[in-house]
């Protein structure tokens, strides 16, 4: 017995020291430094420690979960369990274990002892999983402890275990480097059921359990205590027993406390609006690129090289490298690569080379790799397998840390468990077969895009094979079956990892922080903003918030509540504060449960638990920039201070943001001007900002504006506009081709044509950006951009198209969905022309003419005198009207008459006067004005169309209101044997104004 | 400058809320404004423009313009016309819907026409319109739409007939004239209001012209020759008279022309004796229109006129020969009203038998022409 426990020991003292003096990747972080005046956390217990038995079983393996739920474990706790066997076996106890912890332990002891540790994930396992193959029962005793340092549990090298053939364990001394560390001493005894009376001098939180036999052979003992170190070499005494004499082993342990909370704010991004908060709600489908790539890594040559080109790599692609020996050296396989490759997974805990393995990654470059290099250092062929897969999240790589690989020694590797937590996670297992060329005829269930590789040597000697399956995961844990080999078993190693996919970009996303990217938001705006914590040192609390800094305004960090100055927190409707917020920053590491940390409106954050070292958590607030506190252009600070206002340890991001706004238009100037049939205007019609009076009814003017933009740049055509009016500001109408005021489309230019400029352009003083020639809505700034601080003019071309004389109208300019402007500073009113109250005048000079005597010897002409032999005027009629159709006058009566004697009218037709017959007619002369005379009255003859009457006689056709003076002249003739008599006619004459 | 922005920012607060109480109490129309649209193509055509200062000097109304909203069911058109104008007080009473034509044209033309509306003194049915005088002197014509068919669409011309120009014609009533002359502005509304305008007429003392002349009697009498002879005249054949030593064959001995523009025309009579040679004398034809006879005592004679409306009385306008000096004067021809000249053409027969005494014979006859004023 004694020179068997002597031959293991020395074999693993060779295996020990040909480890440190080899080249080989250590398993154990080492401190490269003692720590220096960092400040940690205090170790402490969590819960009680859990004791009891694993029974035996004389006819089948067992294997038992301890519930740990009692301990309260949180993410980031330590669990060390002890086991022990009076004769014990692999597998037994924690070295059966699934649940990942590190184990050590010999079955080479007395007692065979099995213990492990493990940091609790970020959902903390719930059992502990015991195995028992052995024929009597051990005993088992678990401790879980918080605040150790997650990234370097060992503060130093666990030394050698103490070993003796009677006594109480006494566990070996050990040089811790930290204060602080929590030294462990760890005791298992052999044989007996032994009692604990006392633990080492000056250690606490000592128990113990044996196996319950009551018996001195057969069971065993474990037991621990535990001491904070703060200096020196500690060498814990022995434990004292009551009971139990034997051989036993001891091991010492000094766990490193974890540096007070190292929490950073990492990464940040904001979103438009927080009422309708982004998220992933689509993952892109991970694919392989091209084929998978096997071979042999011969010995004939230093390296090996893969070419890729075949793959059809593109950026962003992940290309995975597998890479077994039956034993490495140095620079073996992936471990030689030379292109950058992430070793992520490789020989295991020291145990054995079973076999030699390496494998990793890299994330393509915009200009992907077209090979990949494979060390080849020693006789020891290898055999390799490449797979590329595209849409891997290459700011993630691996939704969930990886399990611990799992060993196996014999049949099919065997990947083990993994539970991801994004649904569209590949899961990739992989597997490494010592010695045998093997060959895979089964992937695990369910997987697909399985492949391996071999040395292609044959054989089962020195060789070893790679294989990797995959599939899409959506929920729950997921644990590979074993490949299935048709050739070769001996010792295998396999992993479990978890390929996070790509998220679909969600919408609303403003900036990510990627390349420092900060963001202008407005004012009075919903936004989000969703940041990262990452907590790289020891536990951290649960309360947090949010604080801004306005570098223009006190420029000192103030927190952000409901009722905040300058940012203001402001949940929307949408979302109940505190409700889990979806994840979209994407980080490595771990996050605190579901990675979020809640939707926020008050500024203040409290998470569900703790935040453990070495884990991040998201959180999400909403809030506004208030416009009454800050003045467009400032810069404004935001972030996450612990709750009790102690800043956070750094501040990588601390995202500023620059108040933009919002986009504002103001009316803000105009003038109107006379029309001019061109892209310019007429002449001023009024001063600028200053109401006008149209001249006359359906005058055609122009009307330009001015457009204030502020708050940010109205982007070239960002905006559509249109032009109402109205005979009041606040009850408007759009302006159409139809409308009492109308656009006027006389002009030659057509509607959107750039303006041009004039010396009479309304101005305020800012920049103008002239814009287009209006005659139609809608319109928008087509011509160019805006900046925040300028003024956009447009030209509208209007008429009086009918409008109610004297009729004052407001014009504003709307959105083109009728909303108003932020801001009208100005009102353009134009009154059409007060002309419009109504002008007609008429009048007749003399309402008596005579002919005197007629004779038909002679033509006669009437007047106001006894008529005249020759043609003359009689009397004259004047008219002038300021109707828009002018008038008309008509003429109405009846021919010369006596009793029942006519003397004949002279008919429709303009006829030259004939002595000797009768006619009585007259024909008018127009002067002044515009007025005419209307036929058949115009020419030089004369007419009296008394089958016409009334019978219009003139007309004026423009209603200018200048008056035009018909000279109306009579011609009377008769015949022989016209009847003697007083002839007479009254002659009504009728003006008709058209308005 | 930034702080100006921010003060900006909080009027336009407050002036969105002033918006936004706006948009409550307006029912959230404020976007949606009606505006009073102009009626356009006005007119009002007066029969008469003469003021009512020396008498009431009525007109006819006939009132035109093209409304581009219309009159929708249940609407009105309201006329309204000034002061002084009187629709109550006329002769033929005051008016009433009777004396209104309502006339729609859906492709208005300038003219006064289309489809008349049936116009109700009230209770009007859905296819009709209420016409009813109101206000001072009947100024104000409402005219309301009795439902779905007494509708004016939009864009019509639309002519309001008041007066004689209505159905009815001279029965109907009329507005009389303002007694004050000048511009007078007529007001509408249409749709309730929503077409508006005004029409100016123009009123005077008098828009009449009275044209006079005078026309003269007159009477156009002559004689182309006083002296007219047969020569020597014998048993065996007739002789004419002419102022050539007579004729063989029938001439015309002299002419009298005749016109005037009497009324009632003119009478012209013959009067004197036969041929006559001392004691002797040759008979004279007599009183029936008789051929010539040679170897008989005749003297007669017959005319032809010509030009003007005179005409030649019996017995002396046949072919043959008279003189009914048993009636002298006798009427050898009239005209019946004014008549231009008429040409007398006088022809004379003279007839010896062979006993006839010799002698120089000679008449002396008188024409006469009476003018009929």
């Amino acid at each position: 017995m004694i020179f068997k426990k002597v031959g293991q020991f020395s074999f693993i003292l060779v295996l020990v020291l040909v480890w440190v003096f080899s080249s080989y990747i250590q398993i154990f972080n080492f401190p490269p430094d003692i720590k220096k005046a960092e400040a940690f956390a205090t170790i402490t217990q969590v819960g009680s420690a859990l004791t009891g038995v694993i029974p035996d079983d004389a006819t089948a393996d067992i294997a038992i979960d301890v519930d740990l739920t009692s301990l309260g474990l949180i993410a980031g706790d330590f669990v060390v369990v002890l086991t022990a066997w009076d004769s014990g076996s692999a597998r037994d106890g924690i070295d059966g274990n699934l649940q990942s912890y590190t184990r050590f332990g010999s079955t080479s002891t007395d007692p065979d002892y099995f213990a492990g540790y493990k940091i609790m994930g970020h959902s903390p396992d719930t059992v502990v999983t015991l195995g028992q193959q052995a024929s009597n029962p051990g005993p088992y005793l678990i401790q879980a402890w918080r605040g150790v340092d997650p990234n370097n549990i060992l503060d130093v090298a666990k030394p050698d275990a103490a070993t003796r053939g009677s006594g109480a364990p006494d566990s070996p001394a050990i040089n811790p480097s930290t204060a602080g560390s929590l030294v462990l001493s760890l005791g298992f005894l052999d044989d007996d059921d032994g009692i604990v009376d006392s633990y080492p001098s000056g250690y606490s939180a000592g128990a113990y359990s044996n196996s319950g036999q009551s018996s001195t052979s057969g069971g065993t003992t474990v037991m621990i205590a535990s001491k904070t170190w703060s200096s020196g070499t500690e060498n814990p005494g022995a434990f004292s027993l009551s009971t139990g004499d034997d051989g036993w082993t001891a091991e010492t342990l000094a766990l490193r406390p974890a540096p007070n909370p190292n929490i950073d704010q990492v990464n940040f991004q904001f979103f438009e609006t927080s009422a309708s908060l982004p998220s992933y709600s689509s993952v892109k489908t991970i694919t392989q690129v091209g084929s998978t790539l096997t071979g042999g890594i011969s010995t004939g040559s230093s390296t090996q090289t893969v070419s890729l080109t075949g793959l059809g790599l593109a950026e962003g692609d992940i290309v995975i490298a597998l890479t077994a020996f039956d034993e490495l050296e140095s620079g073996d396989g992936l471990s030689g690569n030379t292109e950058g490759y992430v070793i992520y997974g490789g020989i295991d805990d020291g145990v054995d080379q079973s076999p030699g393995y390496f494998w990793g990654y890299k994330i393509m470059g915009s200009t992907p790799d077209t090979a990949v290099t494979l060390g080849q250092n020693g006789s020891f062929p290898g055999a390799y397998l490449v797979q590329a897969w595209r849409n891997v999240d290459p700011s993630f790589i691996f939704d969930v840390s990886k399990p611990r690989p799992e060993l196996g020694t014999s049949g099919g590797p065997d990947a083990p468990p993994i539970t991801p937590v994004t649904a569209g996670s590949l899961i990739v297992a992989m597997g490494f077969l010592d010695d045998d060329d093997g060959e895979v005829d089964g992937y695990p269930s369910g997987y697909s895009s399985g492949a391996y590789a071999n040395t292609g040597l044959g054989g089962t000697s020195s060789r070893a094979m790679v294989t990797i399956a995959s599939k899409i995961w959506s929920s729950g844990e997921d644990n590979p079956s074993a490949f299935s080999l048709s050739t070769g078993s001996d010792d295998t190693r396999a992993e479990t990892i978890a390929l996070r996919p790509l998220f679909e970009t969600p919408s609303g996303r403003m900036a990510v922080d990627t390349a420092g990217a900060d963001v202008s938001l407005d004012v009075d705006t919903d936004y989000g903003w969703q940041f990262r914590l990452e907590n790289t040192g020891g536990v951290a609390g649960t309360g947090y918030k949010v604080q801004y800094k306005h570098i223009e305004g006190t420029n000192t960090w103030t927190d952000i509540s409901g009722s905040s100055d300058v940012v203001v927190a402001n949940l929307t409707s949408d979302f109940a504060n505190g409700a889990d917020v979806p994840e979209f920053i994407r980080g490595s590491g771990y996050y605190l449960s579901n990675n979020n940390a809640g939707l926020e409106s008050t500024g203040t954050l409290t998470l569900g638990t703790s935040l453990p070292s070495g884990f991040s958590f998201e959180g999400h607030i909403n809030f506004q920039i208030v416009s009454s506190d800050v003045d467009v252009g400032d810069t404004i600070q935001l972030r996450v201070v612990y709750g009790t206002g102690t800043e956070l340890e750094s501040y990588t991001d601390t995202p500023t943001i620059t108040v933009t706004g919002p986009l504002s238009f103001e009316q803000e100037a105009f003038r109107f001007f006379n029309n001019a049939d061109s892209t310019d205007v007429g002449s001023p019609l009024q001063a600028q900002n200053t109401n006008a009076t149209l001249a006359s009814a359906g005058d055609a003017f122009r009307l330009r504006m001015l457009m204030h933009i502020d708050g940010q740049t109205l982007t070239q055509n960002g905006q559509s506009f249109k032009l109402a009016f109205g005979t009041s500001c606040a009850s408007l109408s759009e302006v159409t081709g139809a409308t009492a005021i109308a656009f006027s489309t006389a002009n030659s230019p057509s509607d959107g044509t750039a303006l041009t400029s004039n010396a009479n352009d309304p101005n305020a003083g800012h920049l103008v950006v002239n814009q287009d020639y209006e005659e139609a809505n809608n319109f928008t700034n087509s011509e160019a951009a805006i900046s925040a601080g300028s003024d956009g003019q447009w030209d509208f071309s209007l008429i009086d198209n009918g409008a109610p004389a004297g009729t004052e109208y407001c014009f504003r300019i709307l959105k083109s969905d009728d909303s108003p402007l932020d801001t009208y500073t100005v009102d353009p009113k134009i009154t059409t022309a007060l002309s419009e109250v109504q002008t007609l005048t008429f009048s007749i000079s003399d309402n008596s003419v005579e002919f005197g005597t007629l004779a038909s010897g002679d033509d006669f002409f009437a007047d106001t005198s006894g008529g005249n032999a020759t043609e003359v005027e009689a009397h004259t009629i004047t008219a002038s009207t300021n109707a828009s159709d002018g008038y008309i006058i008509t003429l109405n009566g009846t021919t010369l008459t006596s009793g029942e004697d006519t003397i004949s009218a002279i008919g429709s037709t303009n006829t030259a006067s004939n002595p000797g017959t009768e006619q009585f007619g007259l024909r008018m002369t127009a002067s002044g004005g515009d007025g005419t005379v209307s036929a058949p009255y115009a020419d030089s003859g004369f007419a009296f169309d008394i089958n016409n009457f009334p019978d219009e006689v003139a007309s004026d056709a423009n209603g200018d209101d200048v008056a035009t003076t018909y000279s109306v002249r009579y011609l009377g003739n008769i015949s022989a044997d016209t009847s003697a008599g007083s002839y007479s006619a009254v002659l009504t004459y009728i003006i008709t104004a058209g308005f | 400058m930034m702080r100006k922005i921010t003060s900006n920012i909080r009027f336009a607060i407050r002036v969105s809320s002033v918006i936004v109480l706006a948009i409550i109490l307006s029912g959230g129309a404020i976007w949606s404004t009606v505006h009073a649209a102009a009626l356009t193509a006005k007119s009002d055509t007066m029969s008469n423009l003469n003021d009512s200062g020396a008498g009431d000097e009525k007109s006819d109304h006939a009132i035109q313009f093209v409304t581009p909203t219309g009159v929708a069911s249940g609407e009105t058109i309201v006329l309204t016309l000034p002061a002084d104008f009187d629709g109550e007080n006329d002769a033929d009473g005051a008016l009433d819907f009777s004396d209104v034509d309502l006339l729609e044209d859906t492709d208005p033309d300038g003219i006064c026409d289309g489809s008349a509306e049936t116009l109700v003194a009230d209770s009007a049915t859905s296819s009709e319109w209420n016409a009813v005088f109101s206000g001072t002197e009947n100024r104000i014509l409402t005219l309301t739409s009795g439902g779905a068919s007494a509708i004016i669409a939009a864009g019509s011309e639309v002519c309001l007939q008041i007066g004689e120009n209505a159905t009815g014609g001279a029965t109907n009533s009329q507005y009389i004239n303002p007694t004050t002359t000048g511009s007078k502005t007529i007001t509408l509304s249409v749709g309730d209001g929503a077409d508006t305008g005004d029409i100016l007429v123009n009123i005077l003392d008098d828009s009449q012209v009275a044209v006079t002349a005078v026309v003269d009697e007159s009477l156009t009498f002559t004689i182309s020759a006083n002296s007219v002879e047969f020569g020597t005249l014998t048993a065996a054949d007739d002789f004419f008279a002419n102022d050539s030593g007579g004729s063989a064959t029938e001439v015309e001995a002299h002419t009298i022309v005749v016109g005037t523009n009497a009324a009632s025309g003119y009478a012209m009579t013959i009067n004197g004796v036969t041929l006559t040679s001392g004691a002797n004398t040759i008979d004279a034809i007599g009183s029936s229109n008789t051929a010539s006879t040679p170897g008989t005592e005749q003297f007669g004679l017959r005319i032809d006129e010509s030009g003007g409306i005179g005409a030649v009385s019996a017995p002396y306008a046949d072919a043959g020969f008279a003189l009914d000096t048993a009636a002298f004067p006798d009427t050898i021809a009239t005209a019946s009203g004014p008549s231009a000249n008429t040409t007398y053409s006088v022809r004379y027969v003279a007839n010896i038998t062979s006993d006839t005494p010799a002698g120089a014979y000679a008449s002396t006859l008188t024409y006469i022409a009476t003018a009929n004023f």
